[in-house]
């Protein structure tokens, strides 16, 4: 009992200095990086590793093709340079078309592939002034926020784009 | 696996969002003979029918009028009553043998037909915007501004100054139509102005629109508002 005791007293002999060590040691140690390549590189990681590069290199693959395959979604701004942009901002709407002189008022459908509710077509207008309105679930919307002017016809109100250098707005 | 295959999935939505721009077609392409042919098939006196169908030619081909808006004009009138229908071919008449452009004038039409308007109320617009067309064409000739046309001349009409009569009529008919007051002639001055200035050098010749710009007053749309809502005048 005299021997265990002694033997105890003997480790927490300099306890103190030791851990006052051990914290110094481990503010010392290698930072956040130095550590990511030593957990890297250690041999249980490889497998992760491995996986991980696939994975992007697939992704990067996989985007690659699709630049080359099929030309991205440009937003709308570019679009618009193309053609005439027509867009309507709606969450729950089923259809939406516009009409117009451009198309003796008959209904052309805007489209929203990504159901993310905005709906757009890009039309290709030579040079003009257009009248347009917009259809949505059949109720005329006549005030369209993208247009120059409106005006008051048939006592609804019709959107005014004037188009410039063939398309766009 | 699980995650590649998800990471797969996310690179073909990634590939397929690509396509995102549609194309439409506009106006319907539609040939001259298919429009006279169904000119053909309307309950119309053929009185009205004879001198109209040579008149349509004429402006198809002088680009007056599409065959397209043409076809579409007359398939609206086509749903309603054989009166109906000649009120409306009348005024297509009266537009093509005044040498004007006419789609403007049908696609109003189609305008009112689409939101269900009645018909006499069509009718009352065609006839003020055909009075204005007509009461602009005349005011401008005579003022130096387009040439004067010979009505026995062969050449066929010069489109810019068409288009410029067309877009002076029209602002003054959008203001009318909107309930405003006929003697509020600054107004239509100033609308007049933008929208020439907004269209100079794109879809009307500068060479004409400059020297108008240089004549635009209230008086003188007042002389085209006098003339158009009083046609006796003329």
């Amino acid at each position: 009992m005299v021997r265990e005791r002694a033997a105890a007293q003997e480790r927490l002999l300099g306890l103190e200095e030791r851990v006052v060590e051990a914290l110094t040691r481990r503010q010392a140690s290698p930072n956040w990086w130095k550590r990511l390549v030593e957990v890297l590189l250690a041999p249980r990681s490889l497998p992760r590793l491995a996986l991980a590069g696939a994975m992007c290199f697939t992704l990067l693959l996989g985007l690659g093709l699709g630049r080359l395959l099929l030309p991205a979604p440009p937003p709308l701004p570019e679009l618009a340079e193309g053609g005439t942009l027509f867009a309507v901002v709606d969450l729950r709407a089923q259809e939406v078309a516009v009409v117009g002189d451009f198309s003796a008022w008959q209904p052309i459908p805007l489209s929203d592939p990504d159901g993310d509710g905005i709906w757009t077509a890009v039309l290709k207008l030579p040079p003009g002034r257009y009248e347009y309105a917009f259809l949505v679930d059949g109720q005329w919307i006549g005030k369209d926020p993208l247009a120059d002017e409106y005006v008051k016809t048939f006592g609804e109100y019709a959107s005014i784009r004037y188009v410039e250098n063939g398309g766009g707005a | 696996m699980r995650k590649l295959a998800l990471a797969l999935t996310l690179c073909l939505a990634l590939a397929a969002g690509g396509g995102a721009q549609i194309s439409f077609p506009l106006a319907p392409q539609v040939a001259p003979e298919d429009v006279l042919a169904f000119l053909a098939t309307l309950p119309v006196p053929e009185e009205l029918k004879e001198p109209l169908a040579g008149e349509m030619l004429a402006g198809m081909s002088e680009g007056r009028l599409s065959p397209g808006i043409a076809m579409a004009f007359l398939q609206a009138l086509s749903q309603l009553s054989p009166q109906e229908q000649a009120q409306g071919l009348e005024v297509m008449l009266s537009a093509l043998m005044g040498e004007m452009i006419v789609d403007q004038l049908l696609n109003e039409a189609l305008h009112g037909l689409r939101l269900a308007s009645p018909w006499p109320q069509v009718l009352n617009i065609l006839q003020l915007r055909l009075g204005l067309l007509s009461a602009t064409q005349s005011v401008l000739s005579h003022h130096g501004l387009i040439p004067l046309r010979s009505a026995y001349s062969e050449a066929p009409p010069d489109l810019g100054c068409a288009l410029l009569v067309l877009e002076v009529a029209w602002a003054i008919g959008d203001h009318l139509i909107s309930g405003h007051s006929p003697a509020d002639a600054a107004a239509m001055e100033e609308l007049i102005h933008a929208r020439l200035t907004r269209l100079r050098g794109t879809l009307l010749p500068v060479q004409l629109v400059d020297p108008l710009l240089a004549q635009l007053s209230p008086a003188l749309v007042q002389e085209i508002v006098a003339l158009a809502l009083n046609p006796e005048r003329r």
